[in-house]
Parts: structure tokens; C-alpha cells; sequence
């Protein structure tokens, strides 16, 4: 097994694990708002829109250079 | 919430028209085609994940506010495998798409997100009914009666 494949792998993994720890998070915290305050929705739903952009944005970028790397084109 | 859902889903709608547009003119044109179709390939899977993420964010909220027992998801799954399959098709045709333009284009959906929501915010419009004693966000009505009757 090359080099390539364990660093695209490890890329791979930890940005999806990341995400997924940080979305369920924001989540979680976005649905308990909305059970103690349902007419704050509106506010909630933009404030979690803009902290999950941010929290996505990095594992987006991971999987897809992950990806590249697994396949040799980078 | 529905006129912030509504005005995002507008903007995010002519900001893709835009950008198919233009990108699809450069290909067209022919200064870069590989660069312009990995921008147009990463920027339309960002613009279809951020909607993707803003729609699955609505449903869930509604479903908590109806009280359905159903579970809602973020669907992150659909999102990844958007991406994946995009890589894919940026190594089936190396030389037809370039991978750095793809790459960089994927970010342009999130950052157009978060300058959107802040945009929407920072003109004063995300307050409650609370905050000003306007219109309730939200579609139903019944929680709030319920609420003031206990």
C-alpha cells in the first residue's frame, strides 16, 4: 500500500469524522431551540445555516483532495 | 422562517442562473474549457449541497414543531456522495476538467451561504416575534396556544 492511499484515507476519514461531530452538535442544539422556542425558528434556522456552511466548508475540501490524492491526480 | 428559507432559496436561484451563465459562456467561448467546466461542475454540486442542507435544516424544524415522532436527518451522506461523485468525474476526464478549479469551486456555495445569512442579518431581519412582538415564524400556530393556555 502506498503513501498516496494512507494520506488520502487519513483525509478522508478524519475531515468526514469532523463534520460529523460538528453537525451533530449544531444539530442537536438547533432542534432543542426549537423544542423550547418554536417562533425563534426563524432566527435559529439562520444562525445554524451560517455555522453549518462553516463547519462543512472544511470537509468538503478534505474529501475532495482526499479523493484526488487516493487517485494519484494530485 | 419561511420568508428567510423563501428569500435564501430565491438568491441561491439566480446566483446558480448567474453563474451557469457565465461559466457556460467561457466554455462555450473556448478561452479555458477545462477550467471553466471544473467551475461549473464544483460550483453547481456547492450550490445543489447548500440547498440540500438548507432544505433538510427546514424540514427537521418543522417536524419538531408539528410534534411528529419521525425522525429528520441532515442527510450528509447525500452531500458526500455529491462530492464523490464529482471527483469522479473530474478523474474520468482529467483533461476535459481541471481538478484545482473544481476543488476551489466547491467552496463557493458555503461562502455564499454565510455571506447571504449575514447579509440577511446584519439588515435587521432575523427578529423574533419576541424581539418585536411582529409576525411568528413558524407554521403552526397550535404550540403557542397550547403554551399560553398551560
Amino acid at each position: 500500500m502506498s503513501l498516496a492511499v494512507l494520506a488520502g484515507g487519513i483525509m478522508i476519514a478524519f475531515g468526514a469524522l469532523a463534520a460529523g461531530i460538528g453537525n451533530g452538535v449544531l444539530f442537536s442544539r438547533y432542534l432543542e431551540g426549537i423544542a423550547r422556542q418554536p417562533e425563534a425558528q426563524g432566527t435559529l434556522f439562520g444562525q445554524s445555516m451560517i455555522a453549518l456552511g462553516l463547519v462543512e466548508a472544511l470537509p468538503v475540501i478534505s474529501i475532495a483532495f482526499g479523493i484526488l490524492v487516493l487517485f494519484g491526480i494530485i | 422562517m419561511k420568508p428567510v428559507m423563501e428569500w435564501f432559496s430565491r438568491v441561491v436561484l439566480i446566483v446558480t442562473v448567474c453563474y451557469v451563465v457565465v461559466f457556460g459562456l467561457i466554455w462555450f467561448l473556448r478561452p479555458a474549457r477545462a477550467l471553466a467546466s471544473g467551475f461549473l461542475l464544483g460550483g453547481l454540486i456547492s450550490l445543489y449541497n447548500v440547498f440540500h442542507l438548507s432544505f433538510r435544516l427546514r424540514i427537521a424544524g418543522l417536524r419538531i414543531q408539528s410534534g411528529s415522532r419521525k425522525m429528520a436527518g441532515l442527510h450528509m451522506t447525500v452531500r458526500v456522495l455529491a462530492i464523490v461523485f464529482g471527483t469522479l468525474i473530474v478523474y474520468r476526464f482529467p483533461t476535459r476538467i481541471d481538478y484545482r478549479s473544481f476543488v476551489l469551486s466547491l467552496l463557493f456555495g458555503y461562502l455564499l451561504l454565510v455571506t447571504v445569512m449575514s447579509y440577511y442579518y446584519l439588515k435587521g431581519n432575523g427578529k423574533t416575534s419576541s424581539d418585536e412582538g411582529g409576525e411568528i415564524h413558524g407554521s403552526d400556530s397550535e404550540s403557542e396556544i397550547s403554551r399560553n393556555d398551560l
